[in-house]
């Protein structure tokens, strides 16, 4: 009689646990989530902008998406911060060029910008003995530049495109939110690669329920349809970043091609 | 005469072999120099450097056609690599082919020259397929088949006539007026 008053105690204290727990992690995930809060846009901008590069094809995309316009959507933020991922040259290349182009375009530009290495989650052909571990590293390391190492702050907003390193920043941002150390006001807004045409990419699919927007290029998939946004952009000019026409670059290229051997067949 | 170049791009993450022997094939080469094309310039990836060196070998045997080769493993910077494709330096435009990479495929797009597109069969989840058929549905690419890459340049060829047309077919169709600017004002809680 006594044991079966003790089972079902604990029992009820399981319950209770689980749904206060549900509840509380559900309160900071859409669509429980407060909305943003409404305010003047300032004269001097003082928002602060986290930007995932992940490579190739993902950072390709969103350089052209910010370079679009001379940066027309970064000249919003007082500070930027780019994560890029160890080892990864190309991207931090990328989000020089476009620092260079708001710049350019804005000689009076004030605030700051920040370029944060992460390690990989996992390397290509890394055995999947190990990714556990490397993934673990890399979501340390996003959980303390979020919390600490980061000297504008919490961003405002967080914008990715879907590579890994992207999936666990937005992650480390979740489970900073729910341990309550901070974060809630960032908003997570999520681009899906042009690539995807008919089904969303598995990052997609990781991230779909618990970012604040979720941004799809092309019509029926799941998602808010933009139409197809990096194509327009490219089409459109892209600002000039990505390496056309610049002098500097050139002069990398050549020291590249040197190895190039030319044969007539 | 101006030299007319063909750029190709395998891409920089997977290996694309199937692409690099279509494009070294006799045939292929033939419609080629046919065409005008006088340059071909290729990137053929990591690990792709034995296989195009040998099918190099095998190609002289059966010329020759005329055409400079010049192959490279990678390059930083894709997209100032392919401005040889472009009607400036003494040549007339050419033409870029391209695994179905987003990030090569744009970079095309950007430079302003045809592209033929060629999705790579070998990947898993293969959403390239895809993404090349809309796109040439759209008029933006030729899709082109590993099995007639001469039919895709012919078909390149009506593409440059057709961007040629003004106004231009393609600007800025899809832009909506909210955009990603429109996206994170909102979430920026912005009441304009």
């Amino acid at each position: 009689m006594l044991s079966s008053a003790i089972v079902l105690t604990l029992l009820l204290f399981l319950i209770t646990t689980l749904i206060y727990l549900t509840l509380h992690v559900s309160s900071h995930l859409p669509p429980r989530r407060p909305r943003p809060i409404r305010r003047k846009r300032p004269i001097k901008p003082d928002g602060h902008i986290l930007i995932v590069l992940g490579s190739g094809g993902h950072t390709a995309e969103m350089i052209i998406l910010l370079g679009d316009n001379n940066g027309q959507l970064l000249r919003g933020f007082e500070s930027r911060t780019w994560i890029i991922s160890e080892g990864d040259a190309f991207s931090g290349q990328r989000a020089l060029e476009v620092e260079k182009v708001l710049s350019t375009a804005h000689p009076n530009k004030t605030g700051s910008e920040d370029i944060i290495t992460v390690p990989r989650a996992r390397r290509i052909h890394q055995s999947l003995l190990t990714t556990p571990i490397t993934s673990l590293k890399c979501l340390y390391t996003c959980l303390s530049l979020l919390h600490n190492n980061n000297k504008s702050g919490y961003p405002d907003i967080l914008l990715t495109n879907g590579p890994g390193t992207g999936v666990i920043i937005v992650f480390a941002l979740l489970i900073l939110r729910v341990l309550g150390l901070g974060g809630v006001n960032t908003r997570i807004v999520y681009v899906e690669s042009l690539a995807r045409v008919r089904r969303v990419s598995f990052s997609g699919r990781l991230l779909m329920g618990v970012v604040d927007r979720f941004v799809v290029q092309w019509e029926g998939l799941e998602g808010e349809f933009l139409g197809p946004l990096v194509l327009d952009a490219a089409i459109s000019g892209g600002g000039g970043c990505g390496g056309d026409g610049d002098g500097s670059v050139k002069g990398r290229e050549g020291a590249v091609g040197s190895g190039r051997v030319r044969v007539e067949i | 005469m101006p030299s007319k170049a063909i750029f190709i791009t395998v891409g920089a993450t997977a290996s694309f072999d199937a692409l690099i022997q279509a494009v070294l094939q006799s045939t292929f080469l033939h419609t080629l120099a046919r065409m005008g094309y006088s340059e071909l310039f290729i990137q053929y990836g990591q690990g792709g450097k034995e296989l195009f060196n040998r099918l190099l070998e095998e190609a002289q045997e059966h010329g020759p056609y005329g055409i400079a080769v010049e192959a490279f493993e990678f390059t930083q910077n894709m997209m100032q690599s392919m401005r040889v494709a472009k009607a400036e330096r003494g040549r007339e435009e050419g033409v870029v082919l391209c695994h179905a990479g987003t990030g090569s495929v744009l970079d095309a797009i950007r430079i302003g020259v045809p592209v033929i597109v060629v999705p790579n069969p070998t990947l898993l989840d293969n959403h390239q397929v895809e993404f090349a058929e809309v796109m040439a549905d759209m008029g933006y690419v030729v899709h082109g088949h590993l099995n007639n890459l001469e039919q895709a340049l012919q078909d390149s060829e009506a593409l440059r006539k057709k961007n040629k047309e003004w106004p231009p077919v393609n600007s800025g169709i899809h832009r909506k007026a909210k955009g990603l600017e429109g996206v994170i004002d909102e979430e920026m809680g912005y009441l304009d």
